[in-house]
């Protein structure tokens, strides 16, 4: 790689870094990069394409949409129309609560023997001879 | 529009007031951001009828998550970089579904006139752009539509997005080197 071409490389790493505006780049990197861009038509032709990518960025950039009432009373008309996720989430704890309850409820009044099929076994078979 | 001598409200102070069902507010908020979330969506989208929907769902969260908002709270930054990381995320969320399409506004044929040509000209590099914008990865379109959309600087385009400056550093980079050589193809550079 010549001196030149090593130049360029640096140049071109630091347009994609700071951009088309040399304005805002450091006083540094601006002071070789204006040196380079003098005797380098490649470093012209890619600072100008990068400055054409800007400036379409700028002349394309959309902006217009429903007014803000709209957008505002959409947003809260949506609110009432779905639960949040918060109150989902909550109302999932709850019923997971509730599920533990009920289990260790059922778990008091029938407690398993010491082989918990006994207890199964006792009610499929209850008032049957099992002997 | 205000009238002289009022202050104009924070967005934390019009959020909380939305969050106690305040309306006026809340469209104030709206207002206020609907513009910049429109611009990055529809550039990270690529269609103005799906960004639409992303603003609007984006001021929808922010109107059922109101009550949630801590003013200060790290884990949210401000509410403009907030609404800003629920716009892109949807919009990358979509644009991965999707093949983004070249802005319709790229597309416009325009009448003949004494400067037809170089309007063509124009209207050729415009499209060659759009096509390689939305050939980009959904968040290196995020990263340069947050800096040349909105006007972020890298540290709030990297809070919009929520990641660190140097990962957003490194999207704007490939993201600009990729339209900057594609902008130069069949130009002989």
């Amino acid at each position: 790689m010549t001196l030149d071409e090593f130049h360029l490389k640096e140049f071109l790493e630091d347009l994609d870094l700071f951009g088309g505006d040399l304005s805002t780049w450091p006083a540094d990197k601006k002071a070789e990069a204006e040196k380079l861009l003098q005797k380098s038509q490649t470093a012209r032709a890619h600072l100008s394409a990068m400055q054409d990518i800007e400036g379409m960025f700028a002349a394309s950039r959309v902006t217009g949409m429903s007014n803000a009432e709209a957008i505002a009373a959409n947003a809260m008309r949506a609110r009432q129309e779905r639960p949040s996720a918060i109150v989902v989430r909550r109302a999932s704890w709850a019923l997971a609560g509730s599920l533990a309850l009920a289990f260790g409820l059922v778990v008091g009044i029938f407690p398993f023997g010491e082989h918990p099929s006994d207890v199964l076994g006792a009610a499929l078979w209850s008032g049957t001879d099992v002997q | 529009m205000l009238a002289a001598g009022v202050v104009e409200e924070s967005d934390d102070v019009l959020l909380s007031r939305a969050a106690r069902g305040d309306g006026i507010a809340f469209a104030r908020l709206v207002e206020r951001h609907r513009s910049r979330l429109m611009a990055v969506s529809t550039r990270v989208s690529g269609n103005r009828a799906i960004a639409e929907e992303i603003v609007q769902e984006t001021f929808t969260r922010a109107w059922v998550n109101a009550p949630q908002w801590k003013p200060g709270a790290r884990e949210h930054g401000t509410v403009a970089a907030w609404l800003s990381r629920v716009a892109v995320n949807l919009s990358i969320d979509q644009s991965r579904k999707a093949k983004v399409l070249p802005l319709e506004a790229a597309a416009d044929p325009e009448d003949p006139a004494p400067s037809a040509d170089a309007k063509l000209i124009e209207e050729e590099r415009s499209a060659k752009l759009q096509a390689a914008i939305g050939e980009l990865p959904p968040r290196q379109r995020a990263a340069l539509a947050l800096t040349y959309d909105q006007g972020l600087s890298n540290s709030d385009g990297a809070a919009a997005m929520n990641i660190s400056v140097g990962a957003f550093e490194l999207l704007l980079v490939r993201g600009r080197r990729a339209l900057r050589i594609a902008m130069l193809e069949g130009d002989g550079t």
